[in-house]
């Protein structure tokens, strides 16, 4: 316990000390688009391969922001949020000391909201690494939720041609339901990413790098009385595939833990540049009794998922006479296996089988001296396959959704500039596939799988749009003010019409307002 | 070479996720056949087109199939599980009579609970039907759960149980025992223990009472029901909720107290209460040294047991390690009625009675977890007669005869 609130106190001072780098170069970027553009670099390349910041060109900046998130409707998942309001408190920057050669990351979040979520879920969220496993009950509840993000990565030169640099996350998030306050969860989830950078050349870099990243999930669950006439809605399961599941779960904890490693290769000409970052990990998911009877000679792991995940990204920039065109590249593949210990026959029963493939290419072009600041397409696949074998019920289905944006600057007026944005996405379903089989009769399917289907494979359209300003206020500093929303509706019911939890007269939006601060 | 690069981290990449994508593994589904004879008492009854019903105790779905003209039902394409699986015939009151000498109806009853398939396993299954001919007298009800846990005020004082006289003669009540059944733990819990002792000649009793009367005493007419009260107070009057009872009308009322302290022990004065102008069931057995009284489990399972005998023989519970509970032997022959009241549909190997009384069992919610929720067990109604008399449905399996009611229903069958 005093080793883990000594690293959140080490943590905190490298994150805050980078925070508060002074002499920054963000105040000096034309815009809030030009300011994105170094965050998003940062995430999108930097963040991944920590030793890779000995190349970072695009200067140092530090911010600090709030913000409130809103976002609700019925056109959701039946198992997610229908409603959510968040508030944000955030610190990022990026300090550089050349003269010692280092570089440094760092950044602090905290968020703190409500938030209700739909029925047959007590986790708040639905696993993102394909695992079946959660508890559910069918109660709809209302929650609570904080969580606070530590990112700090440090970038030091060995020699003239290597570099060596190391991440380390730390994200904390603890839920409370409060409609029935039975149930918290409390997250944590530790990353560590050390790497390695050659530079073959002044032009071509090679790095290497090694993933560990353990999340623990801590679920205290009291199974509510039900009370007279109440329905039955307070049962507590534990899911464990598609039509899996024990009705009689206890006290469980959740250890997840990944490893893996990256290899990345970046390409510099004259006015472009190119990275390839490919990362592969190995996780395994365990559910772990939090108690163990003296009676019964019970597993203390219930149940198990492992998983390979494998991540492509490639990014190219080119800078042309007008502007700078930016492509990215992303292509993640999930394959999974769980199993669940069946205490009547001794022994781990295979059960389920997960896949996915989420491709994005995202095409931007940003010109330096035009009202027309920005434009983007972006065109992004989906495909997830669910088998529980078990049950020979597979629920498979393939979405592709293409994106359009556009941004418009009032000009560089340093006193007060205004940008003006929207976008439109149109979201299509073009396969679906579910068969329940053996448990076509059973809950999971009747409640679970067809309304969720339902929804997975409906098409939408989005609109959206933002308004920015941002002003300059004494020392030089700049302030941005951000306000932007965006609308789901659906457009088709393409399965189960008569069974989802949705109409095409619904909708869902999200809006967000944020301040920033940049210095 | 730079293209190379790139191009062979795409083509590995695709390569590992095609692979991946085609390992898609097929369904491991399994198969029941349950083969259905019947006990050398039943020898001779046809074993085809019989129902043979499986049903899977984690998801609670039934599957019913008709065995075939060789007595084998087989259950294709089913999820590896646990199954309870059950199979019921009746028999007309003129082809039971060639097999119990007792000219009337009779259904003859089957029961495999907790059946464990493995993954495309094919199990292979014997079901062997038997049955005794139905008794006159029956438990009509059994009302265990309580009501709303409101101000600790009713809790589950306002348990009652319910006996019928389904015949159409009177019987009587004089010296006949009701006991209630062990363990006390009915899988509500991950963490219960099942029994542990054979469930064939004998069942284990925690608590045994005994009606009063001299042998002719207490009679029950044809159609009519004696409600035993724990407390035969009006809890509607003490607390206005819908979901519990008027016990002030019950025949008989439990009071340990007396007895208790006539053995050296106390009793509990805050949940027994005795009620002067209702006669008291004779306390035989209770194994709770102090503070006890006869109170049932949640989950009760109940016998009505024959007059005559002397119970003696206790029986350590085995479950129990940190103290000595013992339990007290009833022969299964002296008992006349059963019903087995599990907490929900995945405790079967928490049964308590075997299957020629109760062949299955019944449960307030399939998923257990219905303290305070004022649901009861009663019997089904088979028939009404002309004359306005109910006839109970009485097949030896509570899984059939009883249903759920809420709120409970004292005297809810009397003929008027």
């Amino acid at each position: 316990m005093i080793n883990k609130q000594l690293g959140i106190i080490v943590i905190s001072l490298l994150s805050f000390g980078s925070s508060f780098a002074a002499n920054t170069d963000t105040t000096r970027v034309t815009d809030i688009i030009d300011r994105t553009l170094q965050r998003e670099e940062y995430h999108l390349t930097f963040g991944r391969v920590p030793s890779l910041l000995s190349v970072w060109k695009m200067g140092d900046y530090a911010l600090i922001s709030t913000g409130f998130f809103s976002s609700k409707g019925d056109y959701t998942h039946p198992q997610l949020l229908f409603s959510r309001n968040l508030l944000e408190i955030k610190s990022e920057s990026v300090k550089s000391l050349p003269e010692k050669g280092w570089r440094f990351f760092g950044s602090v979040a905290y968020t703190n909201g409500n938030a209700v979520t739909g029925k047959w879920n007590m986790s708040y969220y639905l696993p993102a690494n394909g695992s079946p496993y959660y508890y559910m009950i069918e109660q709809e509840g209302t929650w609570k939720s904080q969580s606070y993000d530590f990112n700090v990565a440090a970038q030091k030169h060995i020699t003239e041609r290597l570099s060596a640099g190391v991440g380390l996350k730390y994200l904390g998030d603890m839920t409370f339901r409060t409609f029935d306050s039975r149930n918290d969860n409390t997250t944590l989830n530790i990353q560590v990413l050390p790497s390695l950078t050659m530079d073959m050349g002044g032009k071509s870099f090679i790095s290497i790098g090694l993933l560990f990243n353990r999340i623990k999930n801590e679920p205290n669950i009291s199974n509510k009385f039900q009370h007279g006439t109440e329905p039955e809605k307070y049962h507590l399961f534990f899911n464990q595939g598609l039509g899996t599941w024990d009705n009689s779960p206890v006290q469980m904890r959740m250890v997840d833990a990944r490893y893996g490693g990256l290899i990345s290769y970046r390409r510099l000409t004259g006015k472009s540049s190119f990275d390839a970052i490919y990362k592969v990990d190995y996780g395994s998911e365990e559910w772990l009794l939090k108690s163990l009877s003296t009676l019964l000679n019970r597993k203390e792991n219930i149940s198990q998922y492992t998983y390979f995940t494998h991540d492509l990204a490639l990014r190219h920039r080119e800078k042309t006479r007008s502007g700078t065109l930016i492509t990215n590249l992303d292509i993640r593949n999930i394959h999974g296996d769980g199993a669940v210990y069946k205490e009547s026959a001794n022994l781990y029963q295979e059960n389920y089988q997960f896949f996915s493939l989420n491709a994005d290419l995202d095409v931007s072009y940003i010109w330096n001296n035009s009202a027309l600041r920005r434009i983007a397409g972006k065109l992004s696949f989906d495909n997830k396959i669910q088998n529980d074998y078990n049950y020979g019920h597979i629920s498979e289905y393939s979405n592709l959704e293409g994106t359009i944006s556009a941004d418009i600057t009032s000009g560089k007026n340093r006193k007060v500039n205004f940008i003006f944005g929207g976008l439109f996405s149109y979201k299509m379903n073009i396969s679906g596939n579910h068969k329940p089989m053996a448990a076509a009769g059973n809950f999971f399917n009747t409640q679970i799988a067809v309304p969720a289907f339902a929804y997975l494979t409906s098409n939408f359209y989005r609109t959206g749009a933002k308004v920015s300003a941002e002003f300059d206020i004494a020392g030089g500093y700049r302030l941005d003010l951000s306000l932007r929303g965006d609308l789901l509706k659906p457009l088709s019911i393409n399965n189960y019409p008569e069974s989802s939890t949705f109409t095409l007269n619904d909708n869902y939006y999200n809006l967000y307002l944020s301040l920033c601060f940049n210095f | 070479m730079k293209k190379i690069n790139l191009r062979l981290i795409i083509t590995a990449l695709v390569s590992v996720i095609m692979i991946s994508a085609c390992e898609k593994k097929a369904p491991e589904l399994s198969i029941i056949e349950v083969t259905l004879t019947t006990s050398a008492a039943f020898n001779g009854v046809p074993v085809s087109n019989v129902p043979v019903i499986i049903t899977n105790t984690v998801d609670n779905t039934k599957t019913t199939v008709l065995t075939n003209p060789a007595g084998i039902a087989r259950f294709e394409d089913i999820a590896p599980s646990t199954y309870n699986i059950s199979a019921s015939k009746e028999l007309t009151a003129d082809v039971a009579f060639n097999y119990t000498g007792f000219n009337k109806a009779l259904t003859i009853n089957a029961d495999l609970p907790n059946i464990t398939v493995m993954p495309l396993q094919t199990s292979k299954q014997t079901l062997s039907l038997d049955g005794k001919a139905g008794g006159d007298l029956v438990i009509k009800e059994v009302y265990s759960l309580g009501a709303a846990n409101d101000g600790y005020a009713i809790m589950f004082k306002d348990q009652f149980i319910e006996i019928f006289n389904n015949s159409d003669e009177t019987q009587y009540l004089d010296k006949l025992y009701i006991a209630y059944l062990s363990p006390t733990r009915a899988g509500q819990n991950a963490n219960d223990v099942v029994l542990g002792l054979p469930l064939t000649s004998v069942v284990y009793a925690s608590k045994i009472l005994q009606f009063p009367g001299n042998g002719t005493q207490y009679p029950l007419a044809p159609g009519m029901g004696a409600v035993v009260a724990i407390n035969a107070i009006n809890y509607k009057e003490q607390k206005p909720l819908a979901l519990t009872v008027d016990n002030s009308k019950a025949q008989f009322d439990t009071y340990a107290i007396t007895w208790l302290q006539s053995l050296g022990r106390t009793g509990s004065a805050f949940f027994d209460v005795d009620n002067p102008n209702v006669p008291t069931m004779n306390c035989i057995y209770l194994n709770i040294q102090n503070n006890g009284f006869f109170n049932m489990d949640d989950y009760a399972s109940i016998a009505l047991v024959k007059s005559g005998p002397v119970f003696t023989e206790t029986i350590k519970d085995p479950t129990v390690t940190t103290t000595e509970i013992f339990y007290m032997k009833i022969p299964v022959n002296q008992i006349i009625d059963g019903v087995d009241i599990l907490a929900k549909s995945s405790s079967a190997p928490f049964k308590r009675l075997p299957s020629v009384i109760d062949s299955g069992f019944t449960y307030a919610q399939e998923n257990g977890s219905a303290n305070y929720t004022g649901k009861s067990l009663r019997r089904k109604v088979a028939k009404t007669l002309a004359s306005g008399r109910k006839v109970l449905q009485d097949s030896n399996n509570s899984s059939n005869d009883f249903e759920v009611m809420a709120p409970p229903t004292p005297h809810s069958y009397n003929l008027k």
